[in-house]
């Protein structure tokens, strides 16, 4: 059995966010106006937190980029009244637009802030529209929509994979934000595959999950700054 | 031509089959049938190519579906990225696709709504071609041609160009801070060029206000290295320490940021020199050296700690751990380096790098390596350097004003003179992608190619230790009646009749050759068949040098001192010092805020969309009752200048405000219009000394509480009682 | 006939319409090649074109219809294999 899961290396991450605007090109996100943004209505399926520490002169910062943690346990699927989130066999927390009505009780309960609702239809001024991914759906007013590891990337891997007749290799799958990571801190991979990179960082002393303690059970891991474990690590 | 036009369609891959297949009636009544795309309808086609976003020249892959573009992926063999591609790299598929593209020649009316009239080319060509020609007539040198295209074909066209025509030739169009880095590797180590540093091979790297991780020479290359640097199958972890006096997105990546007093890094620099040669750590022969770049006597360590806002026993720390560190390595560059004395500030951190001895070593200062595509062509001299060209552009006002691929009015401070000249001269053509600044001010306005549109060969501006290029093939069909600008070049000189000179057809042409020599000098005994080659590099995207290759290179011997600030005393009343910085999509350039990916991208440290922000402590902002999201009216020495919204940050140091670069157009399409603030208007800050450009850096500036405001912030964070997660 | 070889007279493309559509606020992704590869044959969806006179749509493409195919080929009904 597959279990996807992403490893995010915290002492290669530079905060650069071209994994952010890599989202938005595969995913096609909405375009939101300074208006609305200014209304708390942005959306970005990943965004990289600040956390200062200490002030001037003596300041430190840490990176974050959080997105969907594709909880084992995740506190947005029990109270969606439709099923329009669910978790798949493959540990893929599913977002179905078709179903969605919208009560947002998802991204309330979700303690990530990683659901994201969309108030109006998407623009596309001609010839914007041109740029958009076949592989994903145009997602309508009144959804929530957020991370899905690039499902679609997934999908287009395994065909590539079965139309060749073999299964699929570690590390063939990337999402946007992996593949466009210029220090590549970002590994994605199938956690039950022991020897596949993320599975093998997900056991490095480095390894973290964000909020661990409410029992969510994170697909992600994020791999602490400093020097890496001498032995272990790919 | 009907290879051209097979490339129009899809470029390389199946390339030899359908080159054979095109011949056959049959294949060819298929391929029309199923237009645009030889693959099937749906079916995604990758192809190569180089970005055109900043000088970097990374090389990308692109996904190409039913003839459009839809995502941009780093190459993962190029030696620039490596398979990275950074936020603004990615966005340039919104840029092909915005509408608000120039899709025609247009008739401006400098500025003025009324009056603008669309062209057809070849009236549009017609008509540059005369004013080039009368203008020349009564004086070559009113002629003022500005490039700042990162595409070769361009440069190497327009270049040629002048030289026929017999005039000066064109200047390159940069923001101030990369002349200055420039012009301190030409004094410091005799280079017409950037040298490279190589960062990842280095255990300890100290930047000096070089925003490496944000833009500067490469942001993706340099934010690699410094992830190998950390980690890759070394015995132990490399460091990292950046200098600057705002926490910058760089500062706040690194392991130690030291922050100093504006205009003190040049300071810091000089207080560390002195501990290394206390230290014994020079050699007699870069202690010589650096003694006649800074002839001065050194100012006692106090003094030293005073002006550069770092304490002795800190400086003294730094210079042991320079000192006792195996490989050694000093940057420095960014908007420091715009200041009035940025020239020192810059020459004096890399002076460093001669004190350490890591010139021409691995982890070190190394020399660039290029494949001199000009070799085997015939010659055109190179571009002026920015300063000779404002220079003469001051000196005599020229009558017709050509500029390419830039928007000096947007990213040169108004001392440069160049608006001014615009507003002069009796013609201005402006060649762009969108109505920006400059082009706004123009009679004639061109509309370019946009880079996924049209042949291109792309050489990483600075440089690398691997001889590297981008090459580029039309991958989409132009979505208007666009060119490219060597291909305008190419028209003029057929029309002034210097067309002997410039005798390639199209810039397709010109690139063929290229790759033609490019090939008898690279392939094994020059053997092998071209076309074959030529489709390699077109799938890959380009050609470079497999390794790398540690060329020497050694200090320059020192032909006059550096000029060194005098200590004058502030006069000036207004509480605070406003400075300007870069992020990783904000650049005195400006390019890329036309694109909403770029505008909405949160700001790294503010989390800022849409708009420009003024960032200060938050004690400063308490004592004038503002709070984040709240609206400020600046005033730069005494002036009123303009009004944004303020950011509190814990970094900041009190009685300092900072301003991003980059906004404030005043056009450059519907998502840019009138957004946000240039601070380059308002920071001139006299001349570059040492390099004759004008300066912009810290002014003294006041603030005061302009009402409440909406900026948009995206403060979304984590709900856990628990603030700081992921703590050691 | 004709019109094609009069397309190909003008070397123009043929202007094809499509018959068998999803339409987009279905929010499906379908592609052939799975479909394909496993020997599913094309009149299951699009009928049996090479009898028609004029192309139509043939099937009633809707969830019903797909999914009883996936269930009973023991393909996946996992909401995101189509939907996403």
């Amino acid at each position: 059995m597959t279990r996807w899961a992403m490893a995010i290396d915290l002492d290669r991450c530079t905060g650069c966010e071209a994994c952010v605007v890599a989202c938005h090109a595969e995913n096609n996100i909405r375009l939101v106006g300074p208006e609305e943004a200014a209304r708390g209505r942005a959306i970005h399926w990943l965004r990289i937190e600040r956390y200062y520490e200490g002030e001037y002169p003596d300041v430190r910062v840490r990176f974050v980029p959080v997105l969907c943690q594709h909880c084992g346990a995740a506190p947005c699927e029990p109270v969606c009244p439709v099923y329009a989130t669910y978790h798949t066999d493959e540990g893929l927390n599913a977002m179905v637009y078709n179903r969605c009505v919208g009560t947002r009780y998802c991204a309330n309960n979700c303690p990530y802030s990683v659901r994201f609702f969309n108030w109006h239809a998407a623009p596309w001024p001609d010839p914007l529209q041109r740029q958009l991914n076949p592989d994903v759906a145009a997602r309508p007013a009144g959804v929530m929509e957020k991370c899905t590891f690039c499902v679609q990337r997934i999908q287009r891997a395994r065909q590539q994979a079965a139309d060749e007749g073999r299964e699929l290799r570690d590390g063939e799958v990337q999402p946007a934000c992996a593949e466009s990571c210029p220090t590549r801190a970002i590994v994605f991979g199938d956690l039950d595959d022991p020897d596949s990179r993320v599975a093998r960082l997900s056991r490095s002393g480095r390894a973290r999950r964000l909020l661990e303690e409410l029992g969510t059970h994170p697909a992600v891991f994020y791999l602490a700054r400093g020097a890496r474990e001498s032995s272990g690590e790919p | 031509m009907r290879r051209r036009r097979f490339l129009q369609n899809s470029a390389a891959a199946a390339a030899a089959a359908m080159l054979h297949a095109c011949a056959r009636d049959e294949v060819a009544f298929i391929e029309q049938a199923v237009a645009r795309s030889p693959h099937g309808p749906g079916e995604s086609v990758w192809r190569g190519s180089v970005c055109q976003q900043c000088p970097a020249g990374c090389g990308v892959r692109v996904r190409l579906v039913d003839g459009d573009a839809k995502k941009l992926e780093g190459h993962p063999a190029h030696p620039v990225n490596r398979g990275g591609l950074c936020a603004l790299g990615q966005a340039a598929v919104q840029e092909l696709y915005h509408p608000d593209r120039l899709r025609g020649p247009w008739r401006l009316s400098r500025g003025q709504p009324s009056g603008a009239e669309p062209l057809d080319w070849e009236v549009a060509l017609e008509e540059l071609a005369q004013r080039l020609a009368r203008a020349a007539r009564s004086s070559p040198q009113g002629v003022w041609i500005g490039c700042g295209s990162v595409s070769w074909p361009a440069q190497y066209l327009w270049r040629r160009l002048a030289a026929a025509l017999g005039l000066p030739p064109p200047v390159r169009l940069r923001s101030v801070e990369w002349e200055v880095e420039r012009e301190a590797a030409r004094r410091l180590f005799g280079l017409e060029d950037w040298p490279y540093f190589d960062l990842e091979r280095a255990d300890l790297v100290l930047s000096f206000g070089a925003p490496y991780l944000e833009r500067w020479r490469s942001p993706v290359h340099y934010a690699r290295a410094l992830a190998e640097q950390r980690q890759e199958p070394r015995s132990r972890r490399g460091r990292s320490i950046h200098v600057e006096a705002r926490l910058s997105a760089t500062a706040a990546a690194v392991d130690r940021w030291i922050p100093v007093r504006p205009g003190g890094e040049g300071w810091l620099a000089r207080a560390i020199a002195r501990e290394l040669l206390a230290l014994g750590r020079a050699s007699e022969r870069a202690a010589a050296h650096y003694r006649r770049w800074f002839p001065g006597p050194d100012p006692p360590p106090e003094s030293l700690a005073t002006r550069c806002g770092v304490p002795q026993e800190a400086i003294a720390e730094l210079a042991r751990e320079l000192a006792e560190s195996e490989r050694p390595l000093v940057l420095a560059g960014g908007p420091m380096a715009a200041q009035r004395h940025g020239l020192f500030h810059v020459a004096a951190a890399l002076a460093l790098n001669v004190l350490l001895g890591n010139l021409g070593r691995e982890g070190g200062v190394l020399r660039p390596r290029r494949f001199d595509l000009e070799r085997n062509l015939p010659p055109a001299p190179p571009l002026a350097t920015l300063a000779a060209g404002l220079q003469r552009l001051r000196g005599q006002a020229p009558q017709a004003i050509v500029i390419c691929d830039a928007d000096p009015v947007h990213m040169l401070p108004p001392a440069s003179g160049v608006e001014q000249a615009l507003h002069g001269a009796s013609f201005v053509a402006v060649m762009a992608q969108f109505l920006d600044d400059t082009a706004l001010l123009a009679d004639l306005c061109l509309p370019l190619h946009a880079p996924l549109e049209r042949f291109d060969i792309v050489e990483p501006e600075a440089a690398l230790h691997t001889a590297a290029i981008g090459v580029g093939a039309p991958l989409v069909e132009p979505l208007g009646a666009t060119r490219h600008p060597g291909d305008i070049a190419l028209a003029l000189a057929r029309a002034l009749e210097v067309g002997e000179a410039l005798a390639w057809p199209s810039v397709g042409a010109l690139v063929e050759q290229v790759l033609q020599d490019l090939h008898r000098r690279t392939a094994p005994g020059g053997t092998g068949d071209f076309w074959s080659f030529y489709e390699d590099v077109l799938d890959r995207g380009g050609l470079w040098e497999e390794r790398p290759a540690l060329d020497g290179l050694e200090a320059a011997a020192p032909r006059e001192p550096i000029p060194e600030p005098k200590l004058d005393r502030d006069a000036s009343r207004e509480p605070s010092l406003l400075l300007a910085f870069e992020t990783h999509v904000r650049t005195a350039e400006g390019r890329g805020l036309h694109l909403p990916w770029i505008q909405q991208l949160p700001d790294l440290l503010s989390t800022v969309m849409w708009d420009s922000w003024i960032e200060m402590a938050r004690a400063d902002a308490r004592r004038i009752g503002v709070r984040t999201g709240d609206r400020v009216r600046v005033s730069v020495e005494g002036q009123a200048a303009f009004e944004a919204f303020v950011v509190e940050s814990p970094a900041a140091a009190p009685g300092v405000l900072a301003l991003p670069l980059g906004g404030g157009q005043r056009d450059y399409g519907r998502w840019a219009r009138e957004r946000g603030v240039n601070p380059l208007r308002w920071l001139g800050a006299g001349e570059v000394e040492g390099v004759g450009l004008p300066a912009w850096g810290p002014v003294r500036a006041r603030v005061e509480a302009a009402g409440p405001g909406r900026a948009a912030l995206f403060g979304r964070g984590l709900r856990a009682p628990e603030d700081r997660p992921l703590r050691r | 006939m004709r019109k094609v070889l009069e397309h190909y007279a003008r070397k123009e493309p043929l202007q094809w319409r499509k018959v068998t559509v999803l339409p987009a606020s279905a929010m499906v992704h379908f592609t052939h090649r799975p479909h394909t590869r496993v020997g599913v044959a094309c009149p299951v969806c699009h009928g049996e074109v090479a009898a028609m006179g004029v192309a139509r749509r043939a099937v009633a493409l809707d969830m019903a219809f797909c999914v009883a195919c996936h269930e009973r080929e023991g393909a996946s009904v996992d909401c995101l294999t189509c939907h996403h």
